[in-house]
């Protein structure tokens, strides 16, 4: 709705927060992506305001993901809250390692000074990263998103991370706001196409099954047996943190895989919104051993 | 002649992506700037593949499952002028992996 009116209605929009209680992490990392892809792409100038909320907690959260540097709006405030001071949040627009590298390393510093024990290994978190953002740029923006609105220039594939550190659990997400995986699945993995097209049949949720394809499959759209595991890279990171569990939004569906504490196969669990997305979000949740000791 | 490529410092510590289009740290951008000449020009490069962040599929296949693409018949003798140096053997095996599958097509099209 905000984009549609910025970005094809060219009006201004503002945005209250007044009444908001608090922020999730894969809410606000959707509300982080979108407004930063509407800002980049408006032409309009200050097309979004927002109002900030009335509670302190999620007003420093806004504040804290640094949101008032994207609509441009100002907010005093200094985050304090412990719930709060441990997000982090970073945005691209192409595959440059550097960038994400360093949030990688800043969110892994960060634990490592908190505790000398953490299981955590960002030789194997690397990987997954790396993959879901380089599936952000050659696959996500090749056609409009689900809400038909489609932005084509250099800074069309840009992408959104979140890091957060809460309750022992360290949490770490890449967005994208491109088609979703059910719109290329057919280019990605032609051979595999056939067969999802039978389990359509049967499912509630074209997303679910398209999210599982691409995990199981991880080929790429050139179909070149070379190419493609990307999202293998993805869900390895759970095999190297045993408790570990890996969250796939795409459009309406959510797929998490779930690797059990005793080492055993991954647990896979599925879930049809009634709401689309409209992008794709990867997050990683991975406890952290030395706070639940 | 020998030569040392350590890609943390000679590179990038955050390899990433495949292609050149993708960004300044892509497999291809390593392999072309890296590795092709000095294979071509039959010197033995080793390189030291420890110190960065970590390696995704993508990068790792264009690099070296690319460079023998790339050198086409040229690939004989890949084995003996490219030296991975590294503590980790799963990582070796990944890119010994790319490099075999990829030697494997050009023997089966007759190319070498």
């Amino acid at each position: 709705m905000v984009e549609r009116a910025v970005l094809v209605q060219g009006k201004a929009v503002v945005l209250s927060f007044r009444e908001t209680e608090r922020f999730s992490s894969e809410g606000t990392l959707l509300l982080y992506a979108e407004l930063d892809r509407i800002v980049t792409h408006a032409k309009i100038p200050k097309p979004i305001s927002i109002h900030d909320p009335w509670r302190r907690q999620p007003r420093e959260v806004l504040k804290q993901l640094q949101i008032h540097e994207i609509t441009g709006d100002r907010c005093d405030i200094v985050p304090l809250r412990d719930d709060v001071v441990h997000w982090r949040s970073a945005k691209g627009k192409d595959q440059n390692g550097v960038p994400s590298g360093q949030f990688l390393r800043q969110a892994l510093n960060y634990l490592k000074s908190q505790s000398s024990t953490i299981e955590l290994y960002e030789g194997a978190v690397w990987p997954g990263l790396n993959e879901a953002q380089n599936n952000t740029i050659d696959h996500a923006y090749l056609f409009a998103r689900t809400n038909g609105i489609s932005v084509t220039n250099d800074d069309a594939n840009r992408w959104s991370m979140f890091y957060q550190k809460r309750d022992g659990v360290f949490s770490l997400s890449v967005c994208d706001l491109g088609c979703g995986y059910s719109s290329t699945i057919d280019k990605t993995m032609p051979e595999a196409f056939a067969s999802w097209l039978k389990t359509l049949r049967k499912s509630e949720c074209n997303d679910t099954q398209a999210i599982k394809i691409a995990m199981e499959y991880g080929r790429s759209r050139t179909g070149q047996s070379e190419r493609g595991k990307g999202s293998r890279n993805a869900l390895s990171v759970l095999e190297s943190h045993p408790g570990a569990r890996m969250l796939v939004y795409s459009n309406r569906g959510l797929v998490t895989y779930t690797k059990p504490r005793d080492g055993s196969e991954l647990v896979v669990n599925e879930t049809a919104f009634k709401f689309d997305i409209g992008g794709t979000i990867v997050q990683w949740v991975i406890p952290l051993e030395s706070e639940l000791e | 002649m020998q030569k040392v490529v350590s890609v943390a410092r000679d590179f990038t510590a955050f390899p990433s992506g495949r292609y050149k289009k993708n960004g300044p740290t892509s497999g291809e951008e390593f392999r072309d700037r890296f590795l092709l000449a000095p294979i071509r020009e039959r010197c033995q490069i080793v390189v030291q593949l420890d110190g960065t962040i970590g390696y995704g599929s993508s990068f790792l296949e264009e690099a070296f499952g690319g460079l023998v693409r790339s050198l086409g018949p040229e690939s004989t003798g890949l084995s003996d002028n490219l030296k991975l140096d590294t503590a980790n053997e799963v990582l070796r095996k990944e890119i010994m992996g790319y490099i075999e599958a990829e030697l494997r097509k050009l023997k089966a099209a007759g190319t070498i």
